[in-house]
């Protein structure tokens, strides 16, 4: 579905991404991880559009799309949920998720995308409540849910999702990986998704990648990761609770 | 009285004007930040275009045709603002759009010249009696009853365009966060472009509609451009509502000013520039700004 090839982006004279190769393929579920600073956010931006690669390959559902426009990249089925969530402020939580529909609009029924916006409201049924209050009024996590239920208005191939559990409490980080597995599941959505909640990313994604520096470190699948020391010691926090014992 | 009336009706025909060129403003700034010094070009196209051919074919004709020519215009202005604006601060692309303006009036002095262009009413040949209405003392003139009835047509399309149809939705998006409107998949370039033909086509009926009556000029795009950005700015740039009704009230202080101070007839034009300084002392977000919460 995904796979990138020694991709290397700058921002301006920086170096974000050494070479980064990775690959998704269709229905799973394939989790980034890495500290602070690692290029994470790089890597999805360039992957989307946002951001144009200096070099390498990036080839999504069979077509080579490195340097292509994010308009192209929705209209292909790649959809992103960035950190920042990019909700339009002014706007009603309706008009935000109408928007996710946007590429789709001009083509498929009134009634089509109807009923999927009731599909999100089922997901999270605070934004039926929310729907005529802007967006820019919801709390934190609200408008995470709300970036997070727009996404799949488009109804994507593939989701790229940066940090979904940012700001959300620990209850809702369980409902939330909850609802991305069953995209997954139910609609077949490949997702990648990046996330400093390691343990949870872990426990939906079948494959991951750690990423320091610019660079892929360590690969393998979930379990394999979730045993290994290092990472337990730099991510799961197993060897802080070692040390304080 | 009669001469209040008479002023009153005449400056809110004016305003009017003011109002339509302050909204062609307003939906330039929100998309990309800049300040079009083109849109009185706009203007002026679109009334030049009209003259000309009006002179051979019918209103029906000439009029559609002067908006699409403004149009075009402002498609050409708005890509050269397009090219570099990744690249380039908002203050050059600012000079970027003088420049342009520059140049659409020296272009269009050398096609038709500095002579004025009679344009003839929407409706009636003169200012005869069948054209005109008594109301409270005031004459009120058929062209004065079109330029209010256009204004409101314009004010509730554009209103409903933003608000209803997706493309609208999709515009305001991309000037309520353009990063945002990418990842939906909102090509953000079109919409910029779309923004300075939205403008320029608005710019072009008001330049069709304030000549009426009247001549058009070359040179006459600068100062209903320049009434237009006070509007703009008294309303608050970006703020529709505040443009329009910044509009009709400047276009209606000018033109009562004279009853306060008559030796202020000559110099009318001034008192836009005079409103528009105390007003940005006491408002400097426009006259209907709400107080913000500290975000
Ligand atoms: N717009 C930018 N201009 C210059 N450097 C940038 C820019 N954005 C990110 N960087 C740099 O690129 C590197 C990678 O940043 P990135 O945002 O991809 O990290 P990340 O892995 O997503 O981190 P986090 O977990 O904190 O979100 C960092 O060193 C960062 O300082
Ligand atoms: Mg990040």
């Amino acid at each position: 579905m995904l796979k990138l090839q020694s991709v290397i982006t700058y921002y301006g004279r920086i170096m974000a991404l050494r070479g980064i190769s990775l690959h998704v393929d269709p229905g799973e579920i394939v989790a980034v991880v890495g500290p602070n600073g690692a290029g994470k956010t790089t890597a999805l931006n360039t992957i989307s559009g946002v951001l144009a690669p200096k070099s390498g390959r990036i080839v999504f559902d069979g077509s080579e799309v490195a340097g292509k426009s994010t308009d192209n990249l929705v209209d292909m089925g790649l959809v992103q949920v960035t950190e920042g969530r990019q909700l339009s402020a002014d706007m009603s939580v309706y008009g935000n998720l109408m928007l996710g529909a946007y590429r789709r609009s001009a083509a498929d029924k009134k009634s089509i995308v109807r009923s999927d916006l009731q599909r999100v409201f089922a997901m999270f049924p605070i934004l039926e409540d929310r729907r005529t209050q802007s967006a820019g009024t919801l709390s934190g996590g609200e408008q995470q849910m709300l970036a997070l239920g727009r996404a799949p208005m488009a109804r994507p191939k593939m989701l790229l999702l940066d940090e979904p559990s940012m700001g959300l409490a620990p209850l809702v980080v369980k409902e939330m990986f909850k609802i991305i597995a069953g995209l997954c599941k139910q609609e077949g959505t490949t997702v990648l998704v990046v996330e400093q909640n390691v343990k949870a990313a872990l426990a939906v994604a079948k494959r991951a990648y750690v990423l320091e520096t610019g660079r892929v470190v360590m690969e393998g699948t979930a379990s394999e990761l979730s045993k290994n020391p290092e990472i337990q010691r730099a991510y799961l926090g197993k060897g802080y609770k070692q040390m304080v014992e | 009285m009669e001469q209040f009336s008479q002023l009153l009706v005449s400056g809110i025909a004016n305003g009017c004007i003011y109002a339509i060129v302050a909204i062609g403003f307003s939906i330039i700034y929100a998309g990309t930040q800049v300040i079009n010094f083109a849109q009185g070009e706009f203007v002026m196209v679109g009334a030049m275009v009209a003259a000309v051919l009006l002179a051979k074919v019918s209103l029906l004709i000439a009029f559609p045709v002067a908006i699409l020519a403004g149009c075009l215009v402002g498609a050409v202005v708005g890509l050269c603002v397009l090219i570099p604006l990744k690249r380039a601060s908002v203050v050059s692309l600012v000079i970027l759009t003088v420049g342009a303006s520059l140049l659409i009036r020296g272009l269009a002095q050398l096609f038709w010249g500095e002579e004025g262009r009679m344009v003839p009413y929407f409706t009636g040949v003169t200012a005869n009696e069948d054209n005109i209405f008594h109301f409270a003392g005031a004459v009120i003139g058929v062209q004065q009853i079109w330029v209010v009835a256009i204004t409101i047509a314009l004010v509730i399309a554009t209103h409903c365009f933003f608000k209803y149809t997706l493309t609208g939705r999709a515009m305001r998006a991309c000037a309520l966060n353009p990063t945002g409107a990418r990842l939906v998949g909102i090509n953000v370039h079109r919409m910029i472009i779309l923004s300075f033909i939205m403008a320029a086509g608005l710019g072009a009926v008001a330049g069709v509609t304030v000549s009426a009556g009247l001549y058009a000029r070359c040179t006459m795009g600068a100062a209903l451009g320049l009434k237009g950005f006070c509007a703009a700015v008294l309303g608050g740039l970006g703020n529709y509502s505040g443009g329009i009704a910044a509009g009709v009230l400047l276009g209606v202080v000018e033109s009562l000013i004279v009853l306060i101070i008559p030796s202020m007839s000559d110099y009318s034009d001034a008192a836009a520039f005079v409103i528009l300084l105390v007003v940005l002392l006491l408002k400097p977000d426009g006259i209907l700004a709400r107080k913000k919460a500290v975000a």
